[in-house]
């Protein structure tokens, strides 16, 4: 069971008991106007067997898909955070994080649950990039790349189609120097991963 | 604990058992260096007790991998069931190890 924990979240494998929670965000016209997430869209549209979803979703090795809990509140499952389209080759990867409870957005949880993530990906994974898109109308994602040290990249202009009009696209990289820069300035890491006896997986 | 290791002429010889943690990385790692201060370059990973490859199981073969490339060096891997190498295809790591059907193909001189 891979699990990882920061003082504020906890990061856990998905389960048959998130299949409620994993419907009411796929139905969420505001997080679908906001991510608009390929994960979510297959779970909504491509798995009649939803259990298979799970099972498929913790078993593809080129993605790790974490749910996000917070620690202050017992537990309590506020999002989901994931590495995908991972290149074992070549060290790259892509991020998504959703915060599916509305309480929970604006206050940094997806931020803190990026970064631990991120953190994993390329202590443990090897990864030396990690790259996010985002909608331009997106500023809290934005914001967010922005405190974990992300760059931006480039502009995919004109690419996404929203309320009768065309959205930029922006690319957000992050590469491992970069990384260590932010792990100097926030102690956050040290406590983050001071649990990697937490960190077992089966090979 | 996920590594056992038999050292023998110009090579380690390693067999793969079922748990792998990040603890298990560091040891490898260490074997590695040790291993190419003494002039052992190649390497021989046994995957006979390996049924499957999970992500995590991929990402340590290939920073074993790269690792042992950085120094010149190789692995090559025996023993490989069908889903195993079926992970590797896909993930297109295979192309960084030397493929090796079983021991007994190894000493024939397989390559």
């Amino acid at each position: 069971m891979l699990i990882l924990s920061s003082k504020k979240v906890t990061l856990r494998k998905p389960d048959i008991g998130d299949l409620n929670r994993l419907k009411r965000w796929a139905d969420d016209p505001f997080l679908d106007k906001m991510v608009n997430s390929e994960l979510l869209y297959s779970f909504r549209y491509r798995y009649k067997d939803k259990k298979k979803f799970i099972e498929d979703l913790n078993g593809d090795t080129t993605q790790l898909a974490m749910m996000i809990e917070a620690n202050s509140n017992l537990g309590y499952t506020i999002g989901l955070v994931r590495l995908f389209d991972i290149n074992l080759l070549h060290g790259y990867a892509f991020l998504e994080t959703i915060v599916g409870d509305k309480r929970y957005r604006l206050k940094g949880w997806g931020e803190e649950a990026s970064r631990l993530l991120i953190h994993h990906g390329m202590q443990t994974l090897g990864l030396r990039r990690v790259e996010a898109k985002v909608f331009e109308y997106n500023k809290p994602s934005i914001n967010s790349l922005l405190k974990n040290g992300f760059k931006l990249e480039g502009v995919l202009r004109q690419t996404f189609a929203c309320d009768g009009k065309y959205w930029d696209i922006l690319v957000f990289g992050i590469i491992g120097p970069e990384l260590e820069e932010q792990r100097s300035k926030l102690a956050f890491f040290d406590a983050a991963f001071k649990n990697s006896e937490d960190v077992k997986d089966t090979l | 604990m996920g590594i056992e290791a038999k050292l023998s002429d110009g090579r380690v010889e390693l067999l793969l058992k079922g748990e792998f943690g990040p603890d298990d990385l560091a040891e490898f790692n260490k074997l590695i260096n040790d291993s190419i201060s003494l002039g052992k370059k190649q390497l021989l990973i046994d995957l006979k007790r390996v049924d499957r490859l999970t992500l995590h199981g991929l990402a340590f073969l290939s920073r074993w991998a790269m690792e042992v490339r950085r120094q010149d060096g190789l692995i090559g891997l025996v023993n490989l069931k069908p889903e195993v190498r079926r992970a590797l295809v896909e993930s297109k790591l295979l192309s960084l190890f030397k493929i090796i059907g079983s021991k007994k193909q190894m000493k024939n001189g397989a390559q």
